[in-house]
């Protein structure tokens, strides 16, 4: 039942369609940029910024060059550590599979900004006195609930970005690498098939993923130490000293008179 | 008439099927499953449109506000069968033409504005104050120049003072009415994006084959075995064409070839990609056809011998005393040179077919005849030698050779099929005419035209420029690419005569369909004059402005006449040449001549706001400047064509913003007052204005002919009506008086019908109503070829691949049998034999039976061109280096095409001072002169400043690192930009030497939201010899480090 | 004028300011703390729209912790240093306190409890956590408020758990010392040090009977009269 993202990297041509579709079911402003001496901008993600294209130069061997594109946007990991680390639950897991967000529920405290292995959600309004809101791609929840597809994925022309059934896609995926391999692409892979319990948005790569800048094992497990934490050690030690303490009460009140000083 | 609604059920249908993606849970099980309390928070949309941008011509639905006052959400339409739902940058940015964060965006023009004489800011004012005010200048401005009769007393009616520029995003119905309008008036500085895009393609693919436009069509690219991109980088400047490219690369296993002197982000896609110095693609495209000579030669089993020696003009016997540029030192014979003996002209009188008594062209089949096409071509290519090849282009041979072999094994073979997708960077130089010639040569030898999959895709840039160019908004021709008549045919009859005598034909089995020539001429002027065009008066010819057949009127040619003086009015529609225009500094110059210029656009754009450029003072400049708001594309209805000759209807989804209007009605009510003005004054030659079908007509009311509107009224006369009844020969009645016709065959010559343009006939037609609003799409081919026969409506005749009898052999049977166009069943029409598949380009039976037509049916001869006798400079394309270039060619003594012309001699940069080859491109952000994406905040964020991409050796040489500025000068201009240096560009070895390339985009200007140098600063005011579209894609240049 | 029992100073105005200074500032914090750490807890509350009112009001809480050791230092430099020394220094009287505690606490049995220094061990023990964990809070806590995007995202991550970690250690040991100031019956009137600063001599004799002598021979046996 579970809905992923397939982002196939060599058929994307980095038009940046899904980069647009996304700021505009969205609503999101333009940023203000300028030119950092390559096509990127804006250069980062931001709350206003939810996918963006990155573009990679890289020289192969034989001096071959070559020009790659990677839609870079939530990554919607099932074991997702911004999920396990919200402390209001504002992020959560929706049914169809994808990390979503209520912002109503959102405190700010920005802990997802951090313990996302990708580095991906962003924090609007973090100023001292702003509310601090988490943002980042929501998969087009409202798109998706209602029987559309998100809008990245309906606008790439290319049909790199592909979505659907995790499964269906998964093999897909691996089709699609041997076949890539059949081209000479030696070190296509498909990456996220089972990373962070499998991500929800996972890509056909040419290349090793940190060409791609993607990190070969990203890890979730401080977010699950925390939540360890979260669940035992408030429960456990607080717990547990508090029983202590009523018990050494029971006993010591009938066990110590105190003359009056 | 009111917009078709999607229905909820058909969108989800095809947004789950059309993009690939699986069923999605149904509705029902999500509401079981408690899920169903996220609403859309907004709509997605139901307006149907086009996208105002490329020509992929993508569909787009549009979602207004509960007021229907703003627009909230533009994506791609997915019932759509070329973008299926998808978009590119540009088209997902559509919203923000209208509104930005809510409201209006700011920058969008909502008033009509005035400049005064030497005056530094524009005056606010009502629209119908500006157009009184335009209406007078006009007509003073005509009455004063008018010119009545030539210097050898003909009537020429002409009126050169006056000029009108653009628009190629302007809709069919609106191109139309322009063109009626300006016609009337006299014009013939009659100018559009066309002139300096794809001029040189109309150019080199009449000449090929017959007409000028795009052979096949998106979709269709999927059945291709081979894709070359060259001159083009598609998968930046039409990126939905991609998807195509796609499909045939998964589907096909076909191969994707870039060619280009960048890596670009289609070379980022290819299969191979082989470096090319700019302006050497002759050079090039020589080479593969000696190699694909050669190995024809050695494995003629490898081609379709039958196409090459039946479909083209291979066979026939050229004139012996004709001489290919090998044996002349680079030129063909008959050249007399000018006042510089390196220019000049051609006595084409060589250049012609040998023929029987009865006038039928000699062949010889087993072309071995020395005098027969096939020879001569191997005699003109004989030196294009890899080696030599390379050494001009800069490529490295083994790439090359695996070029020519792995296109000529893929789409050389019978049944295979290759494509060639190509645009600005063939197109747009001083041999691109013959640049264009060279790929219809290739693809003819690899009989690869009239197949699915294969034929010459000219990559067309706007929304509507193939719309706005069939509409003639063009000097030299009327709609439907008939012909401006030149001042020494003074009566009718001789200019029907001069041109039935260019296409005449001895040969029964040619079609030679412009023989049909004077019904078309005789229905547009019966629809421009209506009933006031008579037998008795020439059906209004001589209200026709005639050209000076010395002179040349066209783009630069036009600037060259302001900067003279000569032009004292300019009405530029949606056209930015300030910053489009080649060498913008003249042109921006010439402009500050102008006694007035109307500018009619969304946008306050680099043209109209000339006078504030910075460095200019405005107290200098007299230029009365009125600039009037023009509605957006989904602000208005109306037809565009896109490069596939689809003509698809848009609706209209939202008011346009302020005072903005659509551009058909401005040049209605424009007309409507100078029409007025010359009843109430008189003036001179009133009668070319007053006789129009237009007062009365336009602003009847109700609208005559059953017409539901302007833009409706329009439409139904572009496709034409019978004025007159007209009977059938058995004498039953074929069209009622005042119906709508149904073929551009019934169009006749006596003045009984009416067109506005005859290549439409059919779109508007009695029993299917208006067919460019047909969105039905199923792809009805039987052999599933993606033609969408149902979907809009394509010209001609809905003939969705054109030259398609060349895609059957002389049986009728496809060479493909899998992905047939068309094949010859004779068990249709009762028996007879007809044709399954695509319309046929001519309905008649194959080759091998009786009352047969060669396939090529608007050629006289009706084969293939590969000999091309009919442009100026030579039959064959032959190497030449682009005006300024860095090195001197080794294949001939001619460096230059000789038979351009040279504006500004004294404006020439040579290699000494200027050692870097530059070159100017496009980015998938932002849109020919930016005014359209320069003003859209995510368009604006994506790409936020001018630049200029250079190789890193190159930077370490100038000492220059990554985002640094850099000043890039050639002779005409500097301008400055944020350097990307890249692996993407290198150094090439060119004739021993190592030359350097850069490239740059040309989108900026000093308006808009964002703002930079325009590139064209520095390009050359020099054109193509047979179209003059200008040499923007290879000069001269030096890159300093720093800003200005 | 005189009263019959003696007192002797046992916290200092500055000493008692400081604490009740981080009283309230560890109220403030541990409530929003909780608020912003528990889902359950954070959302039934929820001030302001998903709780970003309960992380600023936790904001001012920490300046106010922070301001603690900066007042104790300013206007008490010597307190701070004299008890700075006292946690710090641990003998085997502290390992007698250890053995006698469980007797000392639960059944009152004061025979086996050696003689204690102005802190007892465990409230040394408290002190001394108080202390490492305030450290800790201020530093991961400085590190959470200011570092996102400047600090590598480990740092952050490891702050967030050894801040929640010194919360639990804080608050665990805070329920001890609420339990013995206020509600153990051996400890009945230990509260009034930290409230008036004078104790009655005796119950400094009592609990306190090595920091007693010292005092003695000190000769600072104040009295209240």
């Amino acid at each position: 039942m579970a809905k992923a993202m397939l982002i196939d990297v060599s058929k994307c041509t980095g038009c940046r369609a899904c980069q647009v579709a996304c700021k505009a079911w969205n609503d999101l402003p333009g940023e203000v940029t300028t030119c950092l001496g390559y096509y990127d901008n804006p250069p980062d993600l931001s709350p206003n910024t939810w996918n963006r294209i990155a573009f990679y130069e890289i020289e192969r061997e034989g001096g071959q060059v070559a020009w790659l594109f990677r839609s870079i946007r939530c990554m919607h990991c099932t074991d997702a550590p911004c999920v396990r680390v919200c402390p209001t639950g504002a992020l959560y897991k929706d049914p169809l599979g994808f990390t979503a967000y209520d912002e109503s529920k959102c405190n700010g405290c920005g802990y997802c900004t951090q313990f996302c292995p990708f580095h991906i959600p962003r924090l609007k309004d973090a100023t001292v006195w702003g509310k601090g809101k988490v943002a980042k791609c929501t998969f087009c929840q409202d798109r998706v609930v209602n029987g559309l597809i998100p809008a990245c994925a309906q606008a790439c022309p290319t049909g790199a970005i592909e979505f659907g059934e995790r499964d269906e896609l998964v093999a897909e995926g691996r089709a699609r690498v041997d076949t890539l391999k059949a081209k000479g692409y030696d070190e296509a892979n498909l990456y996220g098939k089972n990373l962070l319990g499998g991500l929800g948005t996972m890509y056909v790569l040419t290349d090793p993923p940190d060409t791609f800048g993607l990190p070969e094992a990203p890890s979730g497990a401080l977010a699950e130490v925390w939540q360890l934490q979260t669940l035992g050690g408030i429960g456990i030690a607080v717990g547990a000293t508090a029983l202590g303490l009523l018990i050494n009460w029971l006993i010591a009140r009938k066990q110590i008179k105190v003359e009056e000083m | 008439m009111n917009a078709t609604k999607i229905s909820r059920r058909q969108f989800i249908k095809l947004a789950g099927t059309a993009t690939g993606s699986l069923l999605l849970p149904s509705s029902a099980a999500l509401a079981a499953a408690g899920w169903l309390n996220f609403p859309l928070h907004k709509p997605v949309g139901e307006a149907p449109s086009i996208c105002c941008f490329c020509a992929v011509g993508c569909g787009l639905i549009v979602a207004a506000d509960a007021e229907g006052k703003r627009v909230i959400n533009v994506e791609g339409d997915p019932d759509h069968p070329i973008n299926r739902g998808s978009l590119c940058s540009k088209g997902m940015t559509l919203s923000q033409l209208n509104t930005v964060d809510g409201k209006v965006n700011p920058r969008r023009l909502q008033k009509a504005k005035y400049r005064a004489p030497g005056s530094s800011s524009w005056e606010e004012k009502s629209l119908d104050w500006a157009l009184d005010q335009i209406a007078q200048r006009i007509k003073t401005t005509r009455d004063k120049h008018f010119i009545s009769q030539d210097g050898e007393g003909r009537t020429v009616n002409r009126l050169e003072a006056i000029a009108s520029l653009g628009g190629a995003a302007l809709d069919n119905e609106e191109c139309s009415l322009i063109v009626k309008a300006m016609r009337s008036l006299g014009l013939v500085y009659i100018e559009h994006q066309a002139r300096i895009c794809h001029s040189s393609t109309v150019a080199a693919l009449a000449e090929s084959f017959g007409r000028g436009a795009m052979t096949n069509h998106w979709c269709d690219i999927q059945n291709s075995d081979c894709v070359i991109i060259v001159g083009s980088n598609a998968a930046e400047t039409h990126p939905v064409s991609f998807k195509w490219v796609t499909k045939a690369m998964e589907q096909n296993g076909a191969r994707l070839i870039s060619i280009d002197p960048r890596f670009t982000r289609s070379s980022a896609k290819a299969d191979i990609y082989a470096r090319m110095r700019s302006g050497t693609d002759i050079a090039f495209f020589g080479g593969m056809i000696k190699w694909v000579l050669d190995d024809m030669a050695a494995n003629p089993g490898r081609y379709n011998m039958t196409y090459v020696t039946e479909y083209t003009n291979m066979s026939f016997l050229v004139n012996p005393e004709f001489e290919t540029a090998t044996e002349n030192d680079g030129k063909f014979s008959g050249f007399v040179p000018g006042a510089d003996p390196n220019y000049g002209k051609y006595d084409k009188s060589t250049w012609t077919f040998q023929k029987d008594e009865k006038g039928i062209i000699l062949k010889d089949k087993s072309l071995q005849d020395p005098n027969c096409v096939f020879q001569l071509l191997k005699r003109q290519y004989a030196r294009y030698d890899p080696d030599t090849v390379c050494a001009i282009t800069g490529t490295d041979v083994e790439t090359f050779l695996k070029v020519c072999e792995t296109y000529a094994r893929l789409t050389g073979p019978v049944g295979k099929a290759g494509t060639i997708m190509y645009a600005m960077g063939a197109t747009q130089h001083t041999h691109g005419t013959q640049n264009i010639r060279a790929y219809a040569i290739l693809q003819l030898l690899l009989g690869n035209i009239g197949v699915a999959g294969g034929g010459i895709n000219a990559l067309r840039g706007e929304s509507n420029v193939q719309g706005s160019t069939d509409h003639a908004l063009l000097y030299h021709i009327l709609p439907g690419y008939l012909s401006l008549p030149v001042a020494t045919q003074t009566t009718l009859q001789e200019h029907l005569d001069a041109k039935v005598a260019s296409f005449a034909t001895a040969d029964p089995k040619s079609a030679s369909w412009w023989l049909n020539y004077p019904k078309y001429y005789v229905s547009l002027l019966r629809s421009w004059y209506g009933d006031n065009a008579t037998e008795a008066n020439e059906f209004g010819y001589q209200w026709l402005p005639k050209l000076d057949p010395a002179a040349n009127y066209s783009h630069i040619a036009l600037f060259e006449a302001m900067a003279a003086g000569v032009i004292k009015g300019l009405i530029c529609w949606g056209q930015n040449p300030a910053v489009g225009g080649p060498n913008s500094f003249a042109e921006r110059q010439a402009l500050q001549k102008l006694d007035w210029l109307v500018t009619v656009d969304l946008w306050e754009t680099e043209t109209c706001a000339f006078w504030q450029e910075p460095g200019v003072d405005p107290a200098d400049i007299q230029t009365e400047v009125f600039l009037l708001p023009a509605a957006a594309s989904y602000e208005k209805e109306g037809s565009i064509v896109n490069s596939g000759r689809w003509s698809q209807w848009r609706w209209k989804a939202v008011d346009p913003v302020g005072d903005a209007k659509p551009d058909l009605e401005i040049i209605n009510e424009l007309m409507l007052k100078v029409s007025e003005l010359y009843e109430a004054e008189g003036g001179a030659a009133p009668e070319p204005i007053t006789r129009l079908r237009w007062k009365g007509w336009y602003d009847a009311s109700p609208l005559p002919r059953g017409a539901e509107s302007l833009v409706d009224l329009v439409s139904r006369e572009i496709n034409g009506w019978a004025e007159s009844q007209i009977n059938n020969a058995d004498g039953t009645v074929q069209y009622e008086e005042g119906k709508l016709l149904g073929s551009f065959a019934h169009l006749r010559a006596d003045g009984a019908t009416s067109s506005a343009n005859w290549l439409y006939t059919q779109s508007y037609n009695e029993k299917d109503g208006n067919r460019q609003k047909w969105r039905d799409n199923v792809d009805y081919h039987p052999a599933g070829i993606g033609t969408y026969a149902k979907w809009s409506w394509c010209w001609p005749l809905n003939r969705r691949i054109i030259y398609n009898r060349a895609a059957v052999d002389l049986d009728g049977n496809p060479w493909d049998p899998e992905d047939f166009v068309i094949k010859w069943d004779p068990t249709l029409s009762d028996g007879k034999g007809g044709w399954a598949g695509d319309v046929p380009d001519g309905g008649w039976p194959p080759m091998n039976m009786e009352g047969t037509r060669y396939p090529f049916i608007m050629k006289p001869e009706g084969h293939g061109h590969i000999f091309g006798p009919g442009l100026v400079d030579g039959p064959f394309p032959e190497h030449y280096e682009p005006l300024e270039s860095p090195t001197i060619h080794p294949l001939s003594g001619t460096q230059h095409n000789p038979a351009i012309k040279v504006w500004r001699p004294d404006e020439i940069g040579t290699p000494d001072e200027y050692p870097i080859v530059a070159t100017t491109y496009r980015v998938t952000e932002h849109w020919q002169a930016g005014q359209m994406t320069r003003n859209l905040p995510w368009l604006v964020e994506l790409m936020p400043q001018m630049f200029v991409e250079m190789s890193e050796e190159l930077a370490a040489e100038i000492g220059v690192k990554n985002a640094e500025l850099v000043t890039v000068e050639s002779r005409r201009g500097s301008i400055q930009a944020v350097a990307i240096v890249t692996k993407r560009f290198k150094p090439m070895q060119v004739n021993g030497r190592l030359v350097h390339q850069i490239g740059m985009p040309w989108h900026w200007g000093f308006q808009g939201l964002s703002v930079g140098d325009s590139a064209n600063k520095l390009s050359p005011h020099v054109g193509d010899a047979n179209t003059m579209i200008p040499e923007y894609k290879a000069f001269l240049v030096r890159v300093k480090k720093g800003g200005l | 004028m005189a009263d019959k029992r003696q007192e002797l100073l046992m916290f200092n105005t500055t000493q008692r300011f400081v604490h009740w200074l981080h009283a309230a500032a560890f109220f403030v914090l541990m409530a929003t703390g909780l608020m912003l750490y528990i889902p359950w807890f954070g959302n039934s509350i929820a001030l302001g729209d998903g709780g970003h009112a309960i992380r600023l009001i936790h904001r001012i809480g920490a300046i106010a912790f922070m301001l603690v050791p900066i007042c104790y230092l300013v206007f008490n430099p010597k307190g701070l240093f004299d008890a700075m020394k006292r946690i710090f220094t641990w003998d085997k009287d502290d390992l007698g306190w250890l053995r006698a505690a469980p007797a000392y606490y639960f059944l009152g049995d004061e025979e086996a409890m050696p003689p204690q220094d102005k802190y007892n061990t465990g409230q040394k023990l408290f002190y001394l956590t108080v202390v490492i964990c305030m450290v800790g809070f201020i530093v991961t806590g400085l590190i959470m408020w200011f570092g996102k995007g400047t600090v590598p995202a480990w740092m952050f991550r490891w702050s967030v758990i050894l801040h929640d970690l010194c919360a639990i250690a804080y608050a665990a040991f805070f329920l001890v010392h609420f339990y013995l100031s206020v509600m153990h019956p051996l400890m009945k009137g230990a509260i009034n040090g930290m409230l008036f600063g004078w104790m009655p001599e005796e119950y400094v004799r009592r609990h306190h009977a090595r920091y007693y002598e010292e005092l003695r021979s000190k000769e600072v046996l104040g009295s209240k009269s």
